[in-house]
């Protein structure tokens, strides 16, 4: 694959805070990429030093071969939807996607045409003529992306763009969006928190942590492998299950695994059941932990664990894991299970090796 | 202070009780105003159709003699020139203001203050800035290697010099109408704008100014009723050489005799401000419309 | 737009800052220069070289500096109390108005705001005259009053539409009378409006010539500062009208530095996002 945009050794510090702190990233042609992380991690600083309205601190970006990383926003063809649309209030949808090649000094007949291609694959053809302050969330984000779209840029960068829309309207924009881009194929970057999104978006997900990329691969490969105990616990409807090894006499390190690995029956580890919901098409089971007496105790705990982000791995080791299920267990049930596989990390929360069992 | 449990009719019944109430609590002030303002301009208008007790037009027909023609045109000259400076003036601060720079709150501070001066103050050091021969302005001149100006040398340069002094009281309060109007535009739109590849100037034409022409509009018509009444700033620059029309209202209103004809150049003041004011709303409303 | 500040933003600041400043500057030198450095030289020296109080000492003596100062006051005072006795209930009344009629009242009356204060001017003070109020401290302060309503009733209006709709409710339903809700939550929690609107009216009617001059201004000891001032300058005695214009102005500015960041801030377009 074609390397379209390369981020070397990016640096960005603002006043004392480290915002991006040694970013390294590729990005082929015409890839759907998503980046992904907790909000306040600097995603939108990299949208933004890469489209040129903030500069870095140090470091370069390449795109096709040439270093952009000193050029004006007008020069990088470099097109961006932001969070809130950022549309011109006292212009007509028409004139706002106008806008770009109006600047960009193109004769009004191309730029007619233009406009009402783009419109018309966006399906807001009728809406061109009124002012945009009156369209609705999601006319207005089309409006939005059709901005970004005519000027036909090498690559598009999105910040949570369906972030401000009804639940219902945002699945249905999700799908819209990447057929667009798969029939257009454009270059997208997008920048999000949501994980359905990057999971259902995606041709590859970056995940942003601490101002560099953690880890980059396909959603699947993020869950399946996650590169460490911070990633696994971060990516996924529910966290990665981290045990210690030794206590359930697996091999020595902390053990990942997601609660799909796991098969409830004659097994190796073996656990109280504190909860038992049932969920899509499977039960989820919390179930504490048996074997050792340093384990916490048996307080009721809620799905939605403590998302901490940090490097050590004993933040993750927990007394309580989740498990799946195609039958319902009842409160205080005894159950043991079998690890189909599972991840070993070290004690600086690093993968080491991927295990499956026979 | 509608409930929800109410139907249509019993709402409306509702609202009429209280909405009397407080009506009444609006009433003196409403009536103050009324009663200091509008009943004083009706007796105005209607002395100034008076002659010994009877209507008659004699006022108007001799005011010109009086200087109204004269009197109207440099109001006007004054006017529109002044505000144009101020407007300008004041768009350079607020433009300013909206950045950071060292020294902003000091800056901010020597630009508001000259607000809270008496147009008296204001007049006085004027005068002693603009004079005929010497004074400071000229010393700035001559220091920075210019001839001197005979500042209060023709009519023209008369009202240049008061168009000119009004800007120190009066721009702050336009410097913060369009800074209010300035800060109330998102940053985003401007960095949208700098993406789509406009550059300073197109952000300006395209963001900034939509932005701010309500509010100019608003300036427009508070500054520009307020410059139609100025009174002690030409009364203490140029006194009563040229006229303007509050001049010539308040020489004619010393001497009994001649007070009618004040009241009819009053009567011509309130026109005039009156059409500018429909003037001023219908160009701002229009704006709203062509959106 | 990344982070350069622009060089000529420190020109335009500083021409701005000078021009502003300018004024400032000469009064200053006026009073506190020797005469034969000012009014002395066909150019007056632009900088001092040497400081004297002698000028403002001399002007003290020579003229009344205490009464009009007095009269001022007496009547910013009467100005600003009478704006918030008519202002509060006024500007309670309309917040409580729907929009479409609270905006009307509101438009009418910076309208009648617009009327040439001469134009008006003159009428009343034959009105006072008959009243036997000419050349009073009442009579200005009731004049002057006019200019003052219109932004006092705007601003407090502004402050209790900001207020959150269920606090009167919920008083209502604890059984409190109107009264009470008013004077023990109500006000309290609008007293910075009303305290802006008290500073500005009473800074409004400080500074006013034309009403002052119209009402009371023949006799210098019986007016207001600015009618005053005038006099000294007509009669061409700079020394002593810079003394007084120091001494009236220094309150003011004090003032505006205070208060600076409210005028900036919403409380002036409390009124306008209603």
């Amino acid at each position: 694959m074609n390397v379209k945009m390369k981020y070397e050794n990016v640096y960005k510090y603002y006043r004392s805070s480290k915002i991006l702190n040694k970013l390294d990233l590729e990005i082929y042609d015409g890839e759907f990429l998503v980046v992904l992380g907790p909000s306040g991690t600097g995603k939108t600083t990299l949208l933004r030093v890469t489209v040129g309205i903030e500069d870095l601190t140090a470091g370069k970006i390449i795109m096709d071969g040439v270093d952009i990383s000193k050029l004006p926003p007008n020069k990088r063809n470099i097109a961006m939807v932001f969070q809130n649309y950022a549309l011109y209030p006292n212009m007509t949808a028409y004139q706002n996607i106008a806008f770009p090649l109006k600047m960009a000094r193109k004769p009004r007949s191309e730029i007619r045409k233009k406009v009402s291609e783009i419109s018309e694959t966006l399906k807001i053809a009728e809406v061109l003529e009124k002012n945009v302050t009156l369209l609705s969330g999601g006319q207005k984000q089309r409006v939005a992306l059709a901005r970004a779209l005519v000027r036909d840029p090498k690559i598009f960068l999105l910040d949570e763009p369906l972030s401000n829309l009804d639940a219902r309207v945002r699945v249905v924009a999700r799908t819209e969006l990447k057929k667009i881009q798969k029939e257009l194929g454009h270059t997208f970057v997008y920048v999000t928190h949501d994980q359905s999104e990057a999971g259902s978006l995606s041709d590859r997900v970056a995940i942003l942590r601490s101002g560099r990329i953690e880890q980059i691969g396909t959603y699947e490969e993020l869950l399946d492998e996650p590169s460490s105990t911070w990633v696994g616990d971060f990516i996924g409807d529910h966290p990665m299950n981290f045990i210690d090894g030794e206590k359930f006499g697996l091999p020595k390190g902390t053990i990942g695994f997601r609660d799909s690995w796991a098969t409830i029956g004659d097994g190796e580890i073996s656990g109280t059941v504190e909860l038992c919901q049932l969920g899509e098409e499977s039960y989820h089971i919390q179930c504490s932990l048996g074997s050792s007496e340093s384990v916490q105790g048996t307080d009721f705990v809620d799905e939605d664990n403590s998302s901490q982000i940090s490097a050590s791995t004993t933040d993750f080791l927990r007394s309580t894991v989740g498990v799946r299920s195609s039958k319902k267990y009842a409160v205080g049930e005894r159950i043991r299970f079998h690890l189909e596989k599972f991840n070993l990390y070290d004690s600086d929360g690093k993968l080491i090796e991927s295990v499956k069992s026979k | 202070m509608d409930s929800e449990f109410s139907g249509n009719r019993e709402k409306r019944f509702k609202i009429t009780g209280r909405h009397v109430l407080y009506f009444l609590f609006a009433l003196p002030a409403i009536a103050y105003v009324i009663g200091l303002s509008i009943f004083p301009a009706i007796t105005v208008v209607y002395q100034s159709f008076l002659v010994a007790g009877k209507f008659s037009l004699y006022n108007y027909s001799v005011l010109p003699s009086y200087g109204l023609y004269a009197s109207i045109e440099n109001t006007l000259i004054v006017s529109v020139g002044a505000l144009l400076i101020q407007l300008m003036l004041a768009l350079a601060i607020a433009m300013v203001m909206m950045k950071p720079f060292a020294g902003s709150k000091i800056f901010s501070s020597i630009v508001i203050i000259p607000f809270g001066i008496s147009t008296i103050v204001s007049a006085f050091i004027f005068s002693l800035i603009f004079t005929n021969v010497g004074g400071f302005a000229n010393g700035v001149l001559v220091a920075l290697g210019f001839k001197p100006v005979i500042w209060f040398s023709s009519s023209i340069s008369d009202l240049g010099v008061v168009m000119f002094s009004d800007f120190w009281k009066n721009t702050p309060l336009v410097a913060l109408i369009l800074y209010g109007g300035l800060s109330s535009v998102s940053p985003t739109l401007y960095e949208a704008a700098s993406v789509d590849g406009a550059g300073a100037l197109s952000r300006f034409t395209h963001i900034t100014l939509p932005a701010i022409a309500p509010l100019i509009s608003i300036a427009l018509l508070v500054r520009g009723v307020s410059e139609f009444n100025i009174f002690a700033l030409p009364l203490v620059l140029i006194g009563y050489h040229p006229l303007i029309l509050n001049t010539l209202i308040y020489e004619n209103y010393s001497t009994l005799a001649t007070r009618p004809i004040s009241y009819a150049a009053a009567t011509v003041l309130l026109i005039i401000i009156m059409a500018y004011s429909i003037f001023v709303l219908k160009i701002g409303g229009a704006k709203q419309y062509a959106r | 737009m990344p982070g350069k500040t622009n060089p000529l933003i420190y020109i335009v600041v500083v021409l701005l800052a000078l021009l502003f400043f300018y004024p400032f500057w000469v009064l200053f030198l006026i009073a506190f220069v020797p005469t034969r450095f000012t009014f002395g030289l066909i150019y007056p020296l632009q900088f001092p070289l040497e400081i004297t109080l002698s000028n403002i000492v001399n002007s003290f003596y020579q003229v009344d500096l205490l009464g009009p100062l007095i009269r001022s006051l007496e009547v910013a005072f009467i100005v600003g109390g009478l704006a918030l006795l008519l202002g509060i209930p006024a500007g309670y009344g309309i917040a409580k108005l729907t929009t479409r009629i609270s905006n009307r009242i509101i438009a009418f009356l910076f309208i009648i705001n617009m009327m040439p204060g001469l134009v008006i001017a003159i009428p009343i003070s034959l009105y006072f005259y008959s009243a036997h109020l000419e050349n009073t401290v009442l009579g200005v302060a009731l004049a002057q009053e006019l200019v003052v309503l219109p932004l006092t009733v705007f601003i407090i209006m502004g402050g209790f539409r900001s207020l959150p709709r269920d606090l009167e409710n919920q008083a209502r339903v604890d059984g409190a009378p109107l009264s009470s809700t008013f004077a023990r939550i109500l006000l309290p929690l609008v007293r910075v409006p009303i305290l802006i609107a008290f500073i500005l009216s009473w800074m409004t009617s400080w500074d006013e010539f034309t009403y002052a001059f119209i009402v009371a201004p023949i006799v210098p000891t019986d007016s207001t500062f600015p009618v005053a001032l005038y006099n000294y300058v007509t009669r061409d005695l700079p020394l002593q009208s810079a003394t007084f214009a120091l001494v009236a102005t220094i309150p003011v500015i004090i003032l505006v530095v205070v208060f600076q960041k409210y005028l900036k801030g919403q409380y002036l377009s409390g009124g306008l996002i209603g």
